[in-house]
């Protein structure tokens, strides 16, 4: 898969709810972030979502235990990819993706839309590319956001 | 049981076996009536000494519905609760979330104001001659007060100190704010959530163990593949006499993990050592600091701050963070479902309003007397509603009559 197919693979498979598949396009020690407000730095300020591997794995098994109230009935998401611009990453083997993501999400009668620029860093995994990072940066991080339980 | 109708008297909404009238939540008039009744006399919290370090630092937020600027004087250092609205024709004068200024300039027509709320200078007012200028400043609250860091105000101009209302919860408060080995700081930024619902229920949640093993069933399946072995929390809930609930008066409430220096939920939610409620609109929960805002009978914003320590590590700061975003916030995998339950999910089913009364007693048998007037029960115990609801008619009725 090129850089830009991996990038739409990922929307489908979120789409679809096929979370699992979704995991395992990442590598072990990758980064899911989804910073608030300016965002600059995890280590100072609070994020929407700053995620390692386990903790994304602790997010799908929440979504699959038929118990996460906030996913019940779940949100029907429709990814749109768009703007892919591929680079040369930091460091050899790795490229820098970035993307503009509208996503539409409906749950409970009401649409919402949620829309930002995307930095994924992919690196060669044999014959395959995954993903390290994956950061989201949404134009509304810093208004009340509701309910963002299911995965951008 | 009285039946309600027209505007019924508080005292008619709780009865002495601890039903709860749905109204409560719903209706447009009581929601008026408290802000009366329990946002304008009362201490409320507006900011943490640490927002507010520098001459000229403020923020803007909200005491009961009205927009406030919370800053620090530039001349004087003295902190000052200002209502965020133009003495000429009312436009809101900042509109920023935080910052520093030495003075708020009105967008509208150019008025300009010191920050210390001063009238300082009006665009051409050849147009005045006569207008008195000095009692034309930005409005300031009268009293503000601040206890172990945390900056309360009071639009009463007489009443209690603040450590006099505060009270038993003093001492919790005081334990907040050493939580770090050099106090504790709020400068991570806050999660702002909201949702269609009354802001009581928010207040209500956040000591409400009894929820913990329903509403959060999905989180406890994580800490579960976490740890390996079924989490300890509602075990401790239901059968640890240490884990307690007590009503501090004056509408305050705790629920304690044990001793209040050194317990702890076993680190999985944050770590204060306790939850604590601060009459009407301050929580404490996780390792963050909760300001409910009421915005109508049935909207709510609430702004969740983690608490970092002074003087510990940045990884031991960040991994604060990390345990908070883990269950609260928009995305978290436990907040959440509060939101979708406790607060929707009421919503949903309050408008079934035939046979209008809740049942808040849970416990009420076990209650018992503690030190200096506190009440206390069970860690499951609805001892935190009762103690909120008991302060609640109490200035309703005295609003009521006044
Ligand atoms: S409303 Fe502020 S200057 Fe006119
Ligand atoms: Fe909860």
């Amino acid at each position: 898969m090129t850089a830009e197919e991996i990038l739409y693979r990922e929307a489908a498979l979120l789409d679809e709810g096929r979370f699992e598949e979704w995991l395992e396009l990442f590598t072990d020690d990758a980064v899911y972030w989804v910073p608030q407000g300016e965002g600059g730095d995890p280590e100072h300020e609070v994020s929407i979502v700053y995620d390692d591997r386990q903790r994304m794995h602790e997010r799908v098994l929440r979504l699959g235990s038929g118990f996460a109230y906030s996913q019940d009935p779940p949100s029907r998401t429709c990814h749109l990819v768009g703007n892919v611009l591929v680079e040369p990453g930091e460091t050899e083997g790795e490229l820098r993706v970035s993307s503009k993501l509208i996503v539409a999400e409906v749950r409970r009668d009401t649409q919402n839309l949620f829309a930002g620029t995307v930095e994924h860093v992919l690196v060669a995994d044999g014959e395959e590319l995954r993903i390290r990072r994956k950061v989201v940066r949404l134009v509304s991080s810093d208004t009340p956001l509701g309910n963002v339980t299911f995965l951008i | 049981m009285t039946t309600t109708t027209g505007s019924p008297s508080p005292a008619d909404l709780i009865t002495d076996d601890w039903r709860l009238h749905g109204s409560v939540y719903t209706s447009p008039e009581i929601f008026a009536a408290e802000q009366r009744a329990l946002f304008r006399g009362p201490w409320l919290y507006v900011a943490h000494e640490s927002e507010l370090r520098e001459p000229g630092d403020y923020k803007t937020t909200y005491a009961g519905t009205q927009p406030v600027i919370v800053v620090r004087g530039a001349d004087d250092g003295e902190v000052r609760v200002l209502l965020n609205r133009c003495r000429h024709r009312g436009a809101a004068v900042c509109h920023e979330e935080r910052g520093n200024a030495n003075y708020f300039r009105c967008p509208y027509h150019g008025w300009t104001y010191k920050n210390s709320g001063e009238l300082r200078g009006i665009t051409y007012d050849d147009a005045y001659p006569d207008l008195d200028r000095e009692s034309l400043g930005l409005v300031a609250l009268p009293r503000v007060e601040s206890f172990a860091g945390f900056v309360f105000a009071s639009f009463a101009p007489d009443g209690p100190s603040l450590e006099e209302y505060l009270g038993n919860a003093g001492r919790y408060l005081r334990i907040v704010s050493q939580q770090g080995p050099d106090g504790i700081r709020l400068s991570a930024g806050s999660h702002k959530l909201t949702y269609r619902g009354n802001w009581k229920l928010q207040v209500e949640n956040t000591i409400d163990n009894y929820h913990f093993g329903f509403v959060h069933r999905s989180f406890l399946d994580v800490l579960a593949d976490r740890i390996g072995e079924a989490p300890p929390i509602m075990k401790n809930v239901l059968q640890n006499p240490e884990w307690r609930t007590i009503d501090l008066g004056n509408g305050h409430s705790v629920h304690e993990f044990g001793d209040p220096e050194t317990g702890s939920n076993q680190g999985q939610l944050g770590d204060l050592p306790f939850n604590l409620i601060i009459f009407p609109n301050l929580c404490f929960v996780g390792a963050q600091l909760r300001h409910i805002l009421p915005k109508a009978a049935d909207e709510t914003e609430v702004r969740l701050y983690p608490i970092l320590h002074e003087g510990e590590s940045d990884a031991d700061n960040a991994a604060i963070l990390r345990a908070h975003e883990g269950f609260y916030g928009p995305a978290g995998m436990g907040g959440a479902d509060d939101i979708e339950v406790a607060f929707d999910r009421v919503g949903d089913g309050l408008k079934a309003v035939e046979e209008d009364w809740l049942v808040m007693s849970r416990g009420l048998h076990r209650e018992q007397p503690g030190e200096n007037g506190t009440v206390v029960g069970r860690a499951s115990d609805e001892v935190p509603q009762r103690a909120f609801y008991r302060q609640w008619k109490r200035l309703m009725a005295a609003g009521e009559a006044a």
